[in-house]
């Protein structure tokens, strides 16, 4: 725990230049990913949970600048370093799998060709020996007659399967991060178990960290170590996963826990169920944001301190903290 | 049909040729294989199942969307499986539909008022003078400002998008609306919001729903009767309270496995029986059980032979050969 | 009725997730005429277009002149008792060319409507039906777009004499194939959207649903197209009127530039002038055709 954290973001923000002056779309954020844990990102559409990753991977959509903070890869501030650096450490030390399966690998070549390239491109191996590797690979996600399927393109791989490339593809050369962005949304929930029990199992064995984004408490619960939640630019809550699902400090995390539905089974079943609590209202749009406290419109504990003070990101717990006023009472009292 | 019943489907099935074969002959998708199942008034009834089940093949063929290839669908006592043209356009007003993406489902060139009166316009249902009135009514009812209805879609978030497809179902005073994963293209928080409007205008308006959706937890939220689906056949149907409390399907209790939950423990999966592989293709489904290749009961008779929907009391039926007779492997279905 | 429900505690009255109504609604066409207009060579092309159309219809009548007449001295270069000279047998080149754009423009425009609308036509039904109906559709569209089409063009105008209507027809004819393709993919692409479907479940019907769901949503695309055709329309008849097929009672650009073909060297101001007309009108249309195309291309809109 003492140990430097494999990634650790510091202040962060990340702003885009519009006619009616610039607009911050990562706003201060800071977080910290271990060694060989898993770190879960969570927050709704739009709260910048996504654009995170793309700043690490330096992959921000045209227009959007890191203007201050730092990204410290082991040590090294990715924030400036050449784009030559920047591609030898895309690949070799963090890598990325998308919630597209279908539209993240190149329809024009096969699977084996496209993780092969990837091989010899990052570690500089033979054709031969990046071939081995490719099958090496396949074989570690499960995919079954790994030789076989090493000539097939794509389209020739169902849903999950494809999500299975991916990760093949970005395992193959040994990362010490992987960035998943919602790797499971776009699959049915018995793929999405296998998935995760896939990624937790080559995690124990490769010791690689991984930054999970999702939208979906129960992923986070299934795999997390560690969790952010986001809210409109904001991080507004970190600390251990296990501790944050018990007891969250944030009203938005807690909001997020009670609207999300229940599967009820066995005894419990027969019982009605409570009524689903809603967050009422919905996000604040970029460039509108409010003055204080940016969950405070939705938030049913906020008053009119919260309504025009910016929270500070307060220790509420072990290793937990929280951007909320009410929740830095509490801490005190 | 009962003058409870809303809706009953009969022996559906709706099978798509999508070219030739390989070894000759034509290459046919069946989406929908044969269902029954009746709706009350009233009610909700939920179809859960995965991609390619053909859970919103139904909700299609109900609409008459996609060609029924055989069986028949019957809302109150007008067979609309058999309807065509006017005939069809005279009854539409009472059944409407819930699209999955509230983004694509709107016109973009249509003003929200417009989106919304649309059906009244084409199917002339009232007024055209108090159309605008209705559709602004509608509005309000669906928990949006009347005069929300001066704007395009693009102006409204997903949450807000999704209450505009509910008002405009809504305006032809339907008795019943089919919902096609209605809130699985929206974030958590606004998801909880359109499950409470639905609810509640269910409750106020009398409505009947089918509610198709992948999530279980969702459809138990909803849902007074649920059927599992699995690749164009129901496994299992029977009343929610029945399903959730003693399921008896292999494959429902698969769904059940995978299912995510806030509070699990870290790595509650990978300590559960965990369903293999992927649905085999619907072009040419295996001749006995269709869940037979990835069921860890499957025996050499559920592979020739095909199960029935077998009834189990109160409306709890199973298809499955050793339904009742296998262990579920979560320990809250033991206990029931 | 929903502040009273017991369930949403945390619910303020639901009205206020409405957004606060707009001053004046934004609609999607008020916008894209923002976007073209602030594009300065989009903004050019529409004055250019303008000014042209101005001239060739009030033109000759302020000028006066009649373009058929022998005026001056045959082949006497522009400032030389005429502003822009005059042609081998002594008519004017500026009352030529003000009077010979009115036709010149006409046969542009009556002629791409025409591209336009065979092309809609047929790409509509190929997209909406699909199946057999598109296979069919879209092997007659083949036949079209295989043959050389200025060819095609000179022997239709060969055969049915050269007349204003037969030019217009010949050049309609070769041009629509594009147009059908382009109109064809767009009504796949959006007959596949949910909103589509939604219109049905609403009770549409096939005419309906083809043009007043479709159509709309498949427009830019095929405004765009549209104003190529346009230019490309124009340039047609110029060639056709150079190589003698044009009509030779109806004064047009492309004429003047075929009778005076052969003083190309003595005398340049009788090819260059309507060249130069013909070339700003192109060029006006193309620039437009851009603009429109940029405004209507979401990705060029920056919007946060």
């Amino acid at each position: 725990m003492t140990a430097q954290p494999f990634l650790e973001i510091r202040n962060l923000t990340v702003e885009l230049p519009t006619d009616s002056g610039p607009i911050k779309v990562l706003d201060d954020i800071s977080l910290a990913i271990r060694r060989g844990t898993t770190m879960g990102v969570v927050g709704e559409s739009g709260c910048g949970k996504s654009m995170t990753a793309l700043a690490i991977m330096r992959l921000l959509p045209p227009g959007f600048k890191i203007t201050s903070g730092q990204i410290l890869l082991d040590g090294e501030d990715i924030t400036d370093v050449p784009d030559a650096r920047m591609r030898e450490l895309r690949g070799n030390e963090i890598s990325m799998i998308f919630q597209e399966p279908m539209t993240s690998l190149n329809p024009v070549f096969t699977v084996g060709e496209q993780i092969a390239e990837a091989v010899r491109q990052h570690q500089g191996l033979d054709t031969g020996k990046a071939e081995q590797r490719a099958i090496e690979m396949l074989k570690a996600v499960q995919i079954p007659g790994a030789e076989a399927r090493l000539n097939s393109y794509p389209h020739e791989f169902s849903g999950g399967m494809r999500q299975r490339v991916m990760i093949a593809m970005a395992l193959a050369c040994q990362p010490r991060l992987i960035i998943a962005d919602e790797p499971t949304t776009a699959l049915d929930v018995t793929v999405q178990a296998q998935i995760f029990a896939l990624m937790r199992e080559l995690q124990q064995e490769t010791g690689t960290a991984i930054m999970l984004i999702t939208h979906d408490l129960g992923a986070v619960a299934e795999m997390a170590d560690d969790v952010a939640v986001f809210y409109a630019g904001w991080r507004i809550e970190s600390g251990p996963a296990a501790e944050i699902l018990r007891r969250p400090s944030h009203p938005y995390t807690s909001g997020l826990m009670s609207c999300t539905p229940r599967l009820r089974l066995g005894a419990s079943a027969a019982e009605g169920g409570a009524a689903l609590r809603e967050i009422a209202g919905m996000v604040p749009q970029l460039g509108k944001m409010p003055v204080g406290c940016r969950f405070a419109p939705r938030c049913t504990r906020a008053d009119g301190y919260c309504r025009t003070n910016v929270p500070k990101d307060v220790i509420v717990g072990p290793q937990h903290t929280a951007m909320c006023w009410k929740a830095e009472e509490e801490a005190l009292a | 049909m009962s003058g409870t019943d809303i809706l009953r489907v009969n022996a559906l099935k709706v099978h798509f040729d999508v070219g030739r074969a390989p070894g000759g002959g034509r290459k046919i998708v069946h989406a929908v294989d044969g269902v029954d199942f009746t709706v009350r008034r009233g009610s909700s009834f939920g179809i859960v199942g995965e991609s390619g089940s053909g859970k919103s093949t139904i909700a299609q063929a109900i609409m008459r969307l996609v060609p029924i290839t055989d069986g028949s669908v019957y809302l109150q006592e007008h067979q609309i499986s058999g309807l065509e043209g006017q005939s069809l356009r005279d009854v539409r007003g009472k059944f409407q539909m819930v699209f999955q993406d509230p983004f694509s489902s709107l016109n973009p060139r249509k003003k929200a008022r417009a989106a919304i009166r649309e059906p009244l316009d084409l199917l002339d249902i009232g007024e055209a003078r108090g159309r605008d009135g209705v559709a602004e009514d509608m509005l309000t009812a669906v928990g949006l400002h009347r005069e929300a209805g001066r704007l395009f879609p693009h102006q409204f978030s997903g949450g807000q998008r999704q209450r505009l497809c509910i008002a405009r179902a809504l305006a032809s005073r339907p008795e019943l609306i089919v919902c096609d994963e209605p809130v699985s293209a929206l974030d958590v928080a606004i998801q909880a919001q359109i499950l409470n409007l639905l609810r509640q205008l269910q409750a106020d308006m009398g409505l009947s729903y089918v509610f198709i959706s992948h999530d279980l937890a969702v459809v138990q939220y909803i849902c007074d009767d649920v059927a599992v689906m699995y690749l164009g056949e129901f496994v299992e149907t029977a009343p929610a309270k029945s399903l959730f409390a003693s399921a008896k399907h292999p494959y429902t209790w698969s769904l059940m496995s995978a299912a995510l939950s806030p509070e699990n423990e870290r790595g509650t999966l990978a300590k559960r029986p965990l369903l293999g592989g992927e649905p085999p293709s619907p072009t040419a489904p295996p001749p006995g059980c269709r869940f037979a290749a990835r069921c860890p009961f499957a025996t050499d008779r559920c592979r020739a032979e095909k199960p029935a929907l077998r009834g189990f009391g109160g409306g709890h039926k199973v298809a499955c050969h050793y339904a009742g007779e296998l262990e579920p492997p979560l320990p809250e279905l033991k206990a029931a | 009725m929903m502040k009273s429900d017991p369930m949403t505690d945390t619910l303020p009255p639901q009205a206020e997730v409405a957004p606060p109504p707009a001053a004046k609604p934004d609609h999607p066409m008020r916008e894209t005429m923002k976007i073209f207009l602030r594009n300065k060579s989009a903004a050019g092309g529409l004055i250019l277009l303008l000014a042209i159309l101005f001239a060739t219809v009030f033109g000759p009548s302020m000028y006066g002149v009649d373009p058929l007449e022998m005026v001056w001295v045959p082949l006497s270069p522009p400032g030389d008792g005429t502003p822009l000279g005059t042609d081998y047998i002594g008519r004017d080149i500026l009352a030529g060319v003000l009077v010979g754009g009115r036709v010149t423009l006409i046969v542009g425009a009556v002629s791409a409507i025409m591209t336009i609308v065979i092309g809609i036509l047929v790409g509509a039904f190929a997209g909406f039906f699909g199946g057999r109906t598109d296979v069919a559709l879209m092997k007659f569209t083949e036949f079209f777009q295989v043959l050389p089409s200025l060819l095609l063009a000179m022997v239709l105008v060969t055969i049915f004499a050269p007349s204003l209507f037969t030019i217009i027809l010949a050049i309609g004819i070769v041009g629509w194939a594009q147009v059908a393709r382009l109109t064809r993919a767009e009504f796949m692409r959006i007959g596949n959207l949910e909103y589509v479907k939604a219109a049905r479940a609403a009770g549409a019907g096939n005419a309906y649903l083809m043009f007043r769901v479709i159509l709309p949503g498949s427009l830019p695309p095929i405004i765009v197209a549209s104003a190529l055709v346009t230019g490309s329309s124009i340039l047609f008849e110029a060639g056709l009127s150079f190589l003698g097929l044009g009509d030779p009672n109806q004064l047009t650009w492309g004429l003047i530039i075929g009778q005076n073909q052969n003083y190309l060297l003595d005398a340049w101001w009788t090819v260059t002038c309507p060249g130069v007309a013909i070339f700003l009108t192109v060029l006006a249309i193309s620039l437009i055709g851009d603009g429109i195309n940029d405004a209507l291309n979401p990705r060029a809109r920056k919007r946060a």
